[in-house]
């Protein structure tokens, strides 16, 4: 069986998974959205960010959606990222199998003080 | 320009990147450089770049290769990795390489030798080659050698025969070792100059090897010590006693006493 390219999700590839949660976004949104989600940790630079993308299109991960002319039309022709379902369940199966690691490291009481 | 600069970074991916996302990535540079103003933030934006680069560069060359498959557990599997035939210029480069390698190797050989040549002798001769002393041919036929340096004696054998030969001319001989310590003569000296008499000058400054040729050839009864003791671990006395700048006035005079 061939090994799948996103298996383990590589850090960049959840985060912009995540950031197509709430809306398409062109490749610049995903950068700026990532940075704001992560608090400016992960600035995804322009290799990154479209090797990552390419990766999720061909798993089918993400779709383009072609927004025209209409919806940019003074600007030139940008192209937009949407999350498909299977990058939904995907981004859903990474966050639980997160979460339950943030399970173990509370019942470890691995936190210190008031944090969680 | 920072974008001309940006255009020419990503040159450096794979064709099949640049065709599909060169022009988006730029689109992005140039996003963030408008957003992005002020020295720190430019500084912080070419870092990134650089850094995006290092890291996205081998990832985009390693998604250009196929995965290879095992067929099975133990079993080998043998997998093309280019799928296209290679370039007949390629073809031509990496056969004009091999020859060239090929036909460097043997040539290089006779260098080589040179080489190791040219090493040793380098390490064995004084700078001025072998140019170890002077010999002269004093009045009334006295040879008169004075050492200098210490040449090889494997290199400069011909050199020292010569002057040997020179030597074995005189009717007296003088060695003057008061400025050496080397003792290349002794093989030399052992089948040459014998039943003439033979005087060496010897100061504070003889020494080692020096010492012992004086040592060898005075246990033979066929050398003359003139000058100063010896500054070596010998110690040897001389049996002419006279101050080092003198000896060779000494050792001529007892020279030519000695003639008839």
């Amino acid at each position: 069986m061939p090994k799948r390219k996103l298996d383990p999700l590589p850090a960049a590839a959840f985060q912009i998974l995540l950031s197509l949660a709430g809306e398409d976004l062109h490749g610049y949104g995903i950068m700026r959205q990532v940075a704001e989600q992560t608090g400016d940790r992960m600035r995804l630079g322009p290799g990154t960010l479209y090797s990552s993308i390419q990766t999720l299109l061909e798993e089918k991960f993400i779709a383009e959606v072609d927004m025209g002319e209409e919806a940019n039309g003074r600007q030139e022709r940008r192209r937009y990222y949407r999350l498909t379902a299977l990058g939904r369940k995907l981004a859903c199966s990474e966050a639980e199998r997160l979460a339950g690691l943030l399970r173990v490291a509370r019942a470890k009481k691995i936190f210190r003080g008031e944090h969680v | 320009m920072s974008e001309r600069i940006y255009r020419c970074l990503l040159g450096l991916y794979p064709p099949r990147f640049r065709e599909a996302y060169e022009e988006a990535a730029l689109q992005l540079f140039r996003d963030r450089w408008r957003d992005e103003r002020g020295f720190v933030s430019r500084v912080r934006l070419w870092l990134d770049l650089f850094a995006d680069l290092a890291v996205s560069l081998p990832a985009e060359y390693r998604r250009g290769q196929p995965v290879v498959q095992q067929v099975a557990d133990g079993l080998p599997s043998f997998q093309v990795l280019g799928d296209e035939s290679p370039r007949r210029g390629a073809l031509l480069a990496g056969g004009l390489l091999a020859l060239v390698v090929l036909a460097t190797f043997p040539m290089s050989i006779p260098h080589a030798r040179n080489y190791t040549a040219w090493k040793v002798s380098s390490r064995a001769m004084p700078p001025d080659g072998c140019a170890f002393g002077d010999v002269e041919i004093l009045p009334r036929s006295v040879g008169y050698l004075k050492l200098t340096s210490f040449p090889d004696p494997f290199a400069c054998e011909a050199q020292l025969r010569a002057a040997i030969t020179t030597l074995d001319r005189a009717d007296a001989i003088i060695l003057d070792f008061r400025e050496t310590s080397g003792g290349w003569l002794t093989h030399l000296v052992d089948k040459a100059l014998t039943g003439k008499p033979l005087y060496i000058l010897i100061s504070a400054l003889t020494s080692s090897e020096s010492e012992k040729v004086c040592q060898e050839l005075k246990k033979q009864h066929r050398a003359t010590l003139v000058g100063e003791r010896t500054g070596g671990g010998a110690r040897l006395e001389p049996d002419a006693r006279v101050a080092a700048a003198d000896a060779l006035e000494k050792a001529q005079e007892l020279a030519e006493r000695k003639l008839p």
